[in-house]
């Protein structure tokens, strides 16, 4: 047993030590003496799927071959958990440079990110404001500064398989309020298929379907609970009621990865889903691309028209970083007309103004071999509805809190246990308690 | 005669029986797992499972293994030397210590044994950012030595209550025979009573390899890069939000992640539990 | 520096310094890396801290364990909870390991492969654990609910994980499967610490395999079967991969456990105040058991 032991022992320490034990931690930014010095840059990265990384990559190459004093070092961490990492490191004091955030509402509640107008408005930037899609912009604003720039948009919609649809004798652009979608998820409900899917397993996503309903009805948020909300919210929730017969009964149990999959495979007709369609059901049956098409959430009687939540990818800069003058070059390089391009042909839509959804359909070539064309298509019609009906998504402090409550209350209702009014009531008494 | 060969036959078929059902219950979910791995990704979440594959595909392994895809052998050897460090931590530890518990009612042992428990309660979130201060200050962020280190802590508790346990069903009669041949304590120990818990042993290193190994929370907040991530990040980090998920890669990444580990069990059971514990019955 | 202090110091070390010097080893690698964080978790308790909200940060005293303990409509259902997860988890895998581990003590062929694989839902990486039960589990077109529907045991899918009913079910299950290896291996290793003429006495005597493992068996395994299931208790308590992997400690929070909830509040709701009191309560509980624990084996020593 010893010299068990004694080689286990051995084999351990060497793998433990050879792999560089106790030397600092080498991205410890080094002030540069000089402007010669070159600057490394440690960039927060969440795009950990190949051909999101495959962008992060190439644009590497591109900044450092184009910068010799700047070297980009990514660390990799997944959309899930980008804001847990990030928070442990900035309360122990390590500071990254850059980063892509989405939705900055706690980073910025945190004084975590920089404000950019200072440096788009210096000279010699190359971006400006009017680049990009306004309702994407807007995104990164709070309390009218700026905090990322975005390299893509987000836009919420129905996407709806249009190959079913036909069958029950349905145009998309028919179904404009929610009586309508109904009634189509009523006509589109059998042979195994249901009109309407949901994924309220989990919070994040059974606030979110719901909220892009709220958002068509009057352009109100779920955290909108006083009494001059009620109508419209009541209304929300029973949409959601009336269209249970028509939902998979698993949806009060799904995730995003089963309701994609049902759609890809065929079996819900519509859901509600963000510009970030293709990748997510390329995954499942690359064919279902082709069959379908996004139109605006439908609008309620408490909405004169509908309005589409509008999010983004963007970049942001770390307020405690050592290195802002670097980092804002690097930005403004990732910003600019040809990186936002390849990275809405991977995912999602551009976020400049000047990249039409045809020219990527050129560049998913590669990425998406099955069905670029589709996935050309698909971006170029979603962009124009988001410049008509395209409206920032709401930024709500709390809303994770209040994504949770309203998950338990959402899911009794789809069981059946509680009315809209009852759990509009419920709803109301748990977010007051969390806005206190 | 003929009674005890039909018995026989009855009692192997028995036997394996239960095994199968054993085996089945299982390995079940992880045979879909190796079987969806060699299926291309529209075969996998088929309504009607299929337990083959129509277009057997190696190509998942390929890009499993690949730098371009999951590139897992690195994260794997991460995995293993941080799990072995913490293995190898927690059983010296365990060895010494739960025999201290074990055998002596020492003032202040009753407290030690609160202490140890309540060290394990404050896991996760709450030890995350002192963690991290500590560990940039030391310097080894990002490195399998800090996983080690913190693995530890939640194993090294549990290990010495685990030894001591097995401590105490060792006989007296071993260290005191020992002492008697003229043994120091700590030879008697180190020589005598330390083997014969061996089974304790063998537990410790288990439950300590595998509690590292399959740590997920620390493991990504303490790694950044390649250098230290291990498998469970890495494999985590495949299933993305928004871009494409490749699930007949994650399939196979996750088999790749297993089966090493299978294999050097196997092959190390026999040596541990068997020859360990055939010396402790006769010594 | 008198005579007698000194002489006490010399016959304490005599006495329990052996004992001592072999604990401490373990106490100082706990009181470096675990003792700071656990008090400043204290520490943290007793403030509002709130990540997302300035000028939180302040002494706050007990406030956030009143709040726990008499205003939050959660906390009780997730203490609830916690205990039912525990023990049904740690008692299920026992369930599960034992008759595991009796036949793989026997004589097998290839029983070293065999031992092998029964590690592998205790080897599988967590994420992947998390992928291959939901699609199992799942609602619609899940592999649990499609063979039950073949075997005809019933008609229309469960929803496994949006039930109220069945996800405690659901849940202990997949973590029955992912922790009972780990069980079988301890009661080997134990069982295999039972000489083997102990059993051939007894059947020399006439003991059936049934009396053998209920009356010798199983006794003899009692005192690693105890640490083990106290061990299982003790480690479960501060678990929490699985169920958020599952359920995320929903729906709402009908699968929450302490552990989630501590997650919850500390790297969702940014809350680090509440999440370290709702830990610190965690420990104390579970001290209390232990205390009570000791209490009884000691008790039973030798």
């Amino acid at each position: 047993m010893r010299k068990w032991m004694a080689s286990l022992l051995t084999v351990t320490t060497l793998m433990l030590a050879g792999c560089g034990g106790s030397k600092p931690n080498e991205t410890t930014p080094q002030p540069a003496a000089e402007k010669k010095e070159p600057v490394t840059l440690r960039v927060i990265y969440s795009g950990t799927t190949d051909i999101e990384k495959a962008w992060s990559v190439k644009m590497k190459e591109q900044i450092e071959a184009k910068h010799s004093d700047i070297k980009i070092e990514y660390m990799y961490i997944g959309w899930a958990d980008v804001e847990k990492k990030l928070a442990v490191m900035l309360q122990a004091g390590d500071v990254p440079d850059l980063m892509q955030t989405q939705d900055a509402t706690n980073l910025v509640a945190m004084n975590a990110l920089e404000p950019l107008d200072a440096y788009l408005s210096k000279a010699g930037a190359t971006v400006k404001k009017a680049d990009f899609h306004q309702s994407a912009l807007e995104y990164g604003v709070f309390s009218g500064k700026l905090y990322s720039l975005p390299t893509a948009a987000i836009g919420y919609g129905l996407v709806v398989n249009e190959e079913l649809l036909g069958k029950a004798g349905i145009k998309a652009e028919e179904i404009k309020t929610t009586d309508d979608l109904v009634k189509a998820a009523k006509a589109l409900t059998k042979d195994g298929v249901y009109g309407m899917g949901y994924a309220s397993g989990a919070p994040r996503f059974s606030w979110r379907d719901p909220a892009m309903f709220a958002f068509s009805n009057g352009e109100f948020t779920l955290a909108d609970v006083d009494d001059a909300h009620k109508k419209a919210y009541i209304e929300v929730l029973s949409v959601y009621n009336s269209l249970r017969p028509y939902m998979p009964e698993a949806v009060t149990a799904w995730q995003y990865p089963e309701m994609r999959k049902a759609f890809a495979a065929g079996q819900i007709a519509m859901m509600p889903f963000g510009s970030f369609f293709t990748g997510n059901v390329y995954e499942f049956n690359p064919d279902i691309v082709a069959k379908s098409k996004v139109i605006p959430i439908p609008h309620g009687p408490s909405g004169q028209k509908p309005a589409m939540m509008v999010g983004g990818v963007g970049l942001s800069m770390l307020a405690g970083s050592k290195h802002k003058d670097a980092a804002w070059t690097v930005m403004q390089d990732l910003s600019q007309k040809e990186p936002v391009a390849q990275f809405a042909a991977s995912v999602n839509l551009p976020s400049r103004v000047d990249v039409k959804g045809e020219e990527i359909a050129k560049l998913a070539e590669t990425i998406y071999p099955k069905a670029f064309e589709a996935h050309g298509k698909f971006t170029g019609s979603f962009s124009p509805l988001l410049q008509t009906y395209g409206k920032t998504m709401p930024r709500i402090i709390g809303q994770a809190e209040m994504e949770v409550v309203f998950q338990k209350n959402m899911v009794q209702l789809l069981q059946g246990k509680l009315t809209p009014e009852q759990a509009y009531e419920n709803i109301k008494r748990d977010i007051a308690q969390i806005k206190k | 005669m003929k009674d005890s060969t039909l018995f026989r036959v009855l009692l192997s078929i028995g036997k394996y029986s239960v095994l199968a059902v054993v085996l089945i219950f299982t390995l079940g979910p992880f045979a879909w797992l190796v079987v969806s791995s060699f299926k291309p990704a529209e075969e996998i979440f088929r309504q009607i499972p299929t337990w083959y594959s129509e277009n057997f595909t190696l190509a998942n392994y390929r890009w499993a293994l690949g730098p371009l895809g999951a590139n897992i052998g690195r994260f794997l050897s991460n995995a293993f030397a941080a799990s072995a460090g913490t293995a190898l931590l927690s059983l010296l530890f365990a060895a010494i210590g739960g025999y201290s518990l074990a055998r002596y009612q020492f003032p202040g042992y009753k407290a030690v044994s609160v202490v140890l428990l309540l060290a394990q309660m404050f896991q996760g979130p709450l030890i995350m950012v002192p963690w991290y201060k500590m560990a940039a200050a030391l310097g080894i962020l990002n490195t399998k030595l800090v996983l080690a280190l913190i693995y530890g802590t939640t194993t090294i508790p549990v290990s010495v209550w685990l030894m001591s346990g097995f401590y105490r069903h060792v006989p007296r009669t071993l260290e005191e025979a020992a002492l008697v041949d003229g043994c120091s304590r700590l030879g008697a120990l180190w020589r005598i009573i330390v083997p014969s818990a061996a089974p304790g042993l063998v537990a410790t290193t288990l439950f300590a390899f595998v509690t590292a190994w399959n740590d997920y929370q620390y493991a990504l907040i303490l790694t950044s890069s390649d250098k230290a991530k291990t498998i469970q990040v890495g494999i985590s980090e495949l299933v993305g939000f928004m871009g494409m998920s490749n699930w007949g890669g994650i399939m196979a990444s996750g088999v790749l992640a297993t089966i090493p580990i299978i294999f050097i069990f196997a092959y190390i059971q026999k040596y541990l539990i068997e020859g360990l514990t055939a010396g402790a019955v006769k010594g | 520096m008198g005579g007698h202090p000194l002489a006490q110091l010399r016959l304490f070390v005599r006495r329990h310094g052996f004992a001592w010097a072999l604990i401490l080893p373990t106490l100082l690698y706990l009181l470096a890396f675990q003792i700071y964080p656990l008090l400043q978790s204290v520490y943290l308790s007793l403030t509002d801290l709130s990540l997302t909200r300035a000028g939180t940060g302040k002494f706050v005293g007990l406030a956030n364990y009143y709040y726990l303990l008499k205003s939050d409509p959660q906390f009780w259902l997730i203490f609830r909870n916690t205990f039912i997860w525990v023990v049904a988890c740690a008692v299920g895998q026992y369930l599960f390991a034992v008759p595991a581990a009796l036949i793989l003590n026997t004589k097998l062929r290839a029983r070293g492969l065999w031992r092998g694989l029964i590690m592998v839902p205790w080897v599988t990486p967590v994420v992947v654990v998390g992928i291959m039960w939901r699609w199992i589990l799942d609602g619609d077109s899940g592999l649990l609910n499609y063979y039950l529907n073949v075997l005809g045991l019933i008609e229309k899918p469960i929803i496994w994980l949006g039930s109220d009913f069945w996800v405690w079910p659901a849940v202990i299950s997949a973590s029955i499967w992912k922790g009972f290896p780990y069980q079988t291996i301890m009661l080997l290793a134990g069982l295999a610490g039972i000489p083997k003429e102990v059993h051939e006495a007894a059947q020399v005597d006439g003991a059936t395999p049934v009396q053998r493992f209920f009356l010798i068996t199983l006794p003899l395994l009692a005192p690693v079967s105890v640490v083990l299931l106290s061990i299982t208790v003790v480690t479960t308590w501060t678990k929490f991969d699985l169920i958020w992997l599952l359920t995320e400690g929903g729906p709402g929070f009908t699968t929450s456990i302490l552990p989630t909830y501590v997650y919850s509040n500390a790297f969702v709701f940014y809350k680090l105040g509440l999440a370290s009191a709702v830990a610190t309560l965690s420990a104390l509980v579970v001290m209390v058991l232990a205390i009570v624990y000791m209490r009884w084996v000691n008790t039973d020593v030798e």
